[in-house]
């Protein structure tokens, strides 16, 4: 069976979701990293309020549209351009998560040498979940952004 | 880029892009990816195409691209 790819979503819509599932994340994370945790309910709020946001995100993405499971789906159930697709898509994800992980890497070390500064559990674990989401979406996110929109199906279906 | 003429053949015998993916095994909108020339099928799928129209493949596909009907017929007119 083909997985198809259905356009509910338009690619402006697709785009902005993940911008604001990432975007969300990454702010609520330097929300509550810098302030040093949740010291009073308006920060709280607002945190809670933005990991809503990736959900929400997240949920738009891959409820809505079928890249999830285009990103995901064993090579049977595609056709050779969906292969081709996913491939690339997950090419440019391990290029992406490598140089993420090296720059962090390396700015840890140099920081750590240079200033003393040392990563403190709570960036730690929102680093963790952080790489967690981006791993784990990011070749579906791929093919959701560099998807080129196509005609619809049938209003040109016969000329 | 492989020039195709699955848009005009598809167009010819009246029939959707769903049809000839069903056809073919494969997504409704790979047949449109194939259409506008953004991917070039696989050798296999090639052959399943030329022989779902009953066309040779080079009849179908082309390095060069293919030229309009108006240079057609004004070379059929000299």
């Amino acid at each position: 069976m083909v997985v198809t790819h259905e356009r509910r979503l338009s690619a402006g819509t697709r785009k902005i979701a993940v911008v604001v599932m990432y975007g969300a994340y990454a702010a609520a994370a330097g929300l509550w990293a810098g302030a040093g945790g949740l010291t009073s309910i308006p920060l709280a709020a607002s945190v809670v309020a933005l990991f809503a946001l990736v959900f929400a995100a997240l949920g738009i993405l891959f409820r809505g549209t079928r890249y999830w499971k285009w990103g995901n789906a064993p090579d049977i159930c595609l056709d050779e351009f969906q292969i081709a697709s996913r491939n690339a898509a997950y090419k440019s994800a391990y290029v992406i998560v490598s140089v993420l992980a090296l720059t962090a890497l390396f700015a840890e070390r140099i920081l750590h040498d240079t200033t003393a500064w040392s990563i403190d559990d709570r960036a730690r674990d929102l680093i963790f979940w952080g790489w967690f989401l981006l791993v784990l979406t990011l070749p579906a996110a791929i093919l959701v952004w560099t998807e080129k929109p196509v005609d619809d199906d049938e209003t040109d279906a016969r000329l | 880029m492989l020039h195709n003429r699955i848009a005009v053949l598809r167009a010819e015998r009246g029939i959707s892009r769903r049809d000839l993916a069903e056809a073919l095994g494969i997504n409704p909108q790979t047949v449109g990816y194939l259409e506008r020339g953004d991917y070039g099928p696989s050798l296999e799928l090639g052959l399943r195409i030329a022989a779902y129209f009953e066309a040779p493949v080079d009849f179908i596909f082309a390095l060069q691209p293919f030229p309009g009907l108006a240079a057609q017929f004004s070379q059929k007119g000299n």
